[in-house]
C-alpha cells in the first residue's frame, strides 16, 4: 500500500486491478484528518471523527503532528506550535519532543503510527487480507531526522516500510506512470504543513527529479490562520474582546477558518457564523457573524502565496533553467484548490496548470504505484530522486564543510579522509549537519558519530576513510574503515533527537495494545 | 547464495564483477561514453544504466551480492554524472584523468574541488591589485599595445609571484614582442 501521511489529512491507496486506486472507509472517507483524540473513557479515536475532538476535547487531541515529527524541542516550529496547539507538548530526553497526553508520555512517531495503523485498517477491511508492506510519503525537503521519524511511525505501526519516497515525485509517478511522456514538469505542492517544489523531467520510463527546494513551515493551514486572525481582529473590534486569549474560542475560529477558505474555492463571498463563541461575565452568550469576500482573503494570503514563488525561484534555478522551458505544471496538496493559487500559477509559468488530477490523492496513488513496483520484479518504471538538502561536516571555530550537495541523485556516496590529530588517538569524532550555510548553527544537527578500533599510533599515521551514504530514502548513513589495515571501524550515533531501538520496540507494543474505538 | 531465478546467472555475474572493476574506470568509461559526448548524450546513458542497474529492481531479489553490486554500480553511475553534468567540474575532471596523476583522479574528491576553486581565484587573480593589473592587461592587448600589457603583468607578478596564469601569458607576450 502506499500512504500519504499528511499534516492535516492522509489517505491510502493499492494497486487494484493494475490500477493505483484510493480506498475509502466503510463510511466512504477517501481521505482521514490526521488526528487522534484520547478520550476520557479510554477509546481513542482517529481520522475524521477524531478532528470533531479538537473542540470539546482540546487538550487531549493532537493535531498537525508532522510539524513536529524529527524536531528538536528548541526548533523554531516546535516553539511555534507550543503556542498555538492546546495540548501538551514538553521536552523529552535529547531535546525530543513528546506529548503529554494525562499521564502518558508519547513520542511523535508513536501518535503518527496511531494513524499509520488506521490506514492499515481501511486496507486491511477493503481487501479481506493481512497487509503490511507499504511505502509512506514524506515532503520532498524533509530532512533526514523528519524522514528517520517517519520510517519509525511505520513501525511503530507494525509496518513493514519499503521506503519513503518524497511527496512531489510520488505525485509525478502516478502523472506519468505508463504515459510513455517526455516531458519537463514541475511539481507545485502545497499542503496542510509544508510547501515542496519538485522538477522532474519524465523520459518514458524514467523519473529523473532534476531539482526540488521547498519550505517545511508554510502550508494550507497558514492560510487558515490568516482567516483565524482576521475574525479575531474584527471580534475584538465589534465586541472589545480578545478570543485568542481562550483557546476553546481559538479552536472554533479556526474550524470556522479552514471552513471558510475551502468555501471560497467555490464561492466569491462566504458567510461565517459561529454560534455561541463568548459567554461573557454575565453569563450572557454571544454568536459571531461575519461575511468574507475573495478579494479581502486574497489581500490577506498574498505575501504567502509570493513565498511559494521565491521556492520556485529556487528550484528553477538550481535546475539551469527558465520558467518557460516548463512543460506541465502539476497541482498538489488540497490548498492548490484555491483560486488564488491557481491564478498566480498560471501567471508566474505563463501556463495553465493541469487540473485533472486529485490533489488530495495523488500522492497516495504514487506511492502505491511505488510500493507495487518494489515487490514486483516486472517493475517498470524508475525512480531518480535527489536529496534536498547538503550534507555538511562540522569543522572547528563553527563552520561546516559541504560533503555532498543538494539536488545530488540518491543514492550516492562520498568518502572522506581523516587522519588522527593527536599521538595514540583511539577514537575520532565527527558531527554531521544538514543545511545550506556555512554556518554551523544555522543547519540541522543529524548526528554525532564516534569510530574507534582503528590502529593507535602516532599523530598523522593513522588515515580514516569515512564513507557518507544517502540511501533511496533519502536516509544518511555513515561507515568508516582504517585505510591501511582495511579494517572495519565501529560506529556509534548519538545526540539525534531519534527513537533508540527500545524506545521504538516500547512503542511498538503499546501500539499494539491499543485499540481504535469504532464510529458511534 | 541464492540466486535470483528472474535474472540471468551471466548478467548477475557480469553486474558483479562490474561492481567489482568500478575503481578502475573513469567517469565516462562508466557512463559508456566518449570524453566529446555532449550533455544531453551523458544524460541519455545515465538514464539508460540506471533501467539496467537501479536498485528498486533488485529490491525483492534474494541475490543479496547482486543487490548489494547493483547498488555500488548506481551509486557510481550518480557521481558520474553529478560530475559530468556541471561544466566546470566536467572540464577540470577531463583535465585531471588526461594527466600524469590519472589514478589517483579517477574520483572527483575534495581535492578536485579545492583546486576547482584555487584555479578559478587564479584566473582573475588572487589580490586586489593583481586583479586590477591582469583587467589592465586585457585592454592593452584588445588596443594591440604589447608593451603596455608587458608592463601591467610584470607588475602583477609583484603581487602574484606564482601565479601561473600571469606568467604564461606574460611569456606569449614576450614570445610575440621577440617575433616582431
Amino acid at each position: 500500500m502506499g500512504i500519504d501521511l499528511g499534516t492535516s489529512y492522509t489517505c491510502v491507496a493499492i494497486i487494484e486491478d493494475g490500477m493505483p486506486t484510493v480506498i475509502p472507509n466503510e463510511w466512504g472517507e477517501r481521505t482521514h484528518a490526521s488526528v487522534v483524540s484520547f478520550m476520557d473513557d479510554g477509546r481513542v479515536l482517529v481520522g475524521n471523527d477524531a478532528k470533531k475532538q479538537i473542540i470539546t476535547n482540546p487538550d487531549n487531541t493532537v493535531y498537525s503532528a508532522k510539524r513536529l515529527i524529527g524536531r528538536f524541542y528548541f526548533s523554531e516550529e516546535v516553539r511555534k506550535a507550543r503556542s498555538v496547539v492546546p495540548y501538551n507538548i514538553v521536552e523529552g530526553t535529547n531535546n525530543s519532543v513528546r506529548i503529554q497526553i494525562r499521564d502518558t508520555m508519547y513520542s511523535v512517531p508513536e501518535l503518527s503510527a496511531i494513524v499509520l495503523k488506521e490506514m492499515r485498517q481501511v486496507v486491511e477491511n477493503h481487501t479481506g487480507q493481512t497487509v503490511t508492506k507499504a511505502v509512506i510519503t514524506v515532503p520532498a525537503y524533509f530532512n533526514d531526522n523528519q524522514r528517520q521519524a517517519t520510517k519509525d511511525a511505520g513501525k511503530i505501526a507494525g509496518l513493514d516500510v519499503l521506503r519513503i519516497i518524497n511527496e512531489p515525485t510520488a505525485a509525478a509517478l502516478s502523472y506519468g506512470f505508463g504515459q510513455g511522456y517526455n516531458q519537463r514538469v514541475v511539481l507545485y505542492d502545497l499542503g496542510g504543513g509544508t510547501f515542496d517544489v519538485s522538477i522532474l523531467d519524465i523520459g518514458d520510463d524514467v523519473f529523473e527529479v532534476i531539482s526540488t527546494a521547498g519550505d517545511t513551515y508554510l502550508g494550507g493551514d497558514d492560510f487558515d490562520d490568516r482567516i483565524m486572525h482576521w475574525l479575531a481582529d474584527s471580534f475584538e473590534q465589534q465586541q472589545k474582546v480578545d478570543l485568542r486569549k481562550d483557546k476553546y474560542a481559538l479552536q472554533k475560529l479556526k474550524e470556522a477558518a479552514e471552513k471558510a477558505k475551502i468555501g471560497l474555492s467555490e464561492h466569491e463571498v462566504v458567510q461565517i457564523h459561529i454560534p455561541l463563541i463568548y459567554t461573557d461575565e454575565n453569563g450572557y452568550s454571544l454568536d459571531f457573524s461575519t461575511t468574507l469576500s475573495r478579494a479581502e482573503f486574497n489581500q490577506m494570503v498574498m505575501d504567502l502565496v509570493q513565498r511559494t514563488f521565491k521556492v520556485c525561484d529556487e528550484a528553477l534555478q538550481s535546475a539551469r533553467i527558465t520558467a518557460s522551458e516548463v512543460d506541465c505544471i502539476i497541482l498538489v496538496g488540497g490548498p492548490t484548490r484555491l483560486p488564488i493559487i491557481r491564478s498566480s500559477v498560471r501567471h508566474y509559468f505563463q501556463k495553465q496548470p493541469l487540473t485533472d488530477v486529485d490533489p488530495d490523492e495523488v500522492v497516495a496513488m504514487g506511492a502505491a504505484i511505488q510500493a507495487h513496483a518494489l515487490l514486483d520484479n516486472q517493475q517498470s518504471t524508475y525512480l531518480l530522486d535527489v536529496t534536498p538538502l547538503t550534507l555538511r561536516l562540522g569543522t572547528v571555530g563553527g563552520y561546516t564543510e559541504r560533503i555532498i550537495d543538494k539536488n545530488t541523485p540518491i543514492p550516492i556516496e562520498r568518502t572522506r579522509s581523516f587522519t588522527t590529530a593527536t599521538d595514540f588517538q583511539e577514537r575520532v569524532r565527527i558531527k554531521i549537519y544538514q543545511g545550506e550555510s556555512n554556518l554551523l548553527a544555522e543547519n540541522t544537527l543529524l548526528g554525532e558519530f564516534e569510530f574507534s578500533g582503528f590502529r593507535v599510533a602516532m599523530r598523522g599515521e593513522v588515515t580514516i576513510e569515512v564513507t557518507f551514504e544517502i540511501d533511496a530514502d533519502g536516509i544518511v548513513n555513515v561507515s568508516a574503515r582504517d585505510l591501511e589495515t582495511g579494517a572495519q571501524a565501529s560506529t556509534t550515533l548519538s545526540l539525534s533527537s531519534g527513537l533508540s531501538d527500545a524506545e521504538v520496540d516500547q512503542a511498538i507494543s503499546r501500539n499494539e495494545g491499543m485499540v481504535v474505538a469504532d464510529r458511534a | 547464495m541464492p540466486e535470483d531465478p528472474n535474472i540471468h546467472p551471466d548478467w548477475a555475474a557480469e553486474a558483479k564483477d562490474i561492481a567489482d572493476s568500478l575503481d578502475l574506470l573513469d567517469y565516462f568509461q562508466i557512463l559508456g561514453a566518449e570524453i566529446e559526448a555532449p550533455a544531453e548524450e551523458l544524460k541519455l546513458r545515465y538514464h539508460q544504466l540506471q533501467r539496467n542497474y537501479h536498485p528498486d529492481t533488485f529490491f525483492s531479489s534474494p541475490d543479496l551480492e547482486l543487490r548489494a553490486a547493483v547498488t555500488k554500480i548506481a551509486k557510481r553511475v550518480a557521481e558520474a554524472y553529478v560530475i559530468l553534468r556541471d561544466p566546470q567540474k566536467r572540464a577540470k575532471y577531463t583535465r585531471d584523468i588526461a594527466g600524469p596523476e590519472r589514478a589517483q583522479r579517477l574520483r572527483y574528491s575534495e581535492d578536485s574541488e579545492r583546486e576547482a576553486r584555487q584555479e578559478k581565484v587564479e584566473e582573475l587573480g588572487r589580490t586586489a591589485q593583481g586583479r586590477k593589473l591582469w583587467a589592465k592587461a586585457q585592454d592593452c592587448l584588445r588596443r594591440g599595445d604589447l608593451q603596455g600589457a608587458q608592463r601591467d603583468l610584470q607588475t602583477a607578478l609583484l603581487f602574484e609571484r606564482d601565479n601561473e596564469r600571469f606568467k604564461t601569458k606574460l611569456d606569449e607576450i614576450k614570445a610575440q614582442l621577440g617575433a616582431r
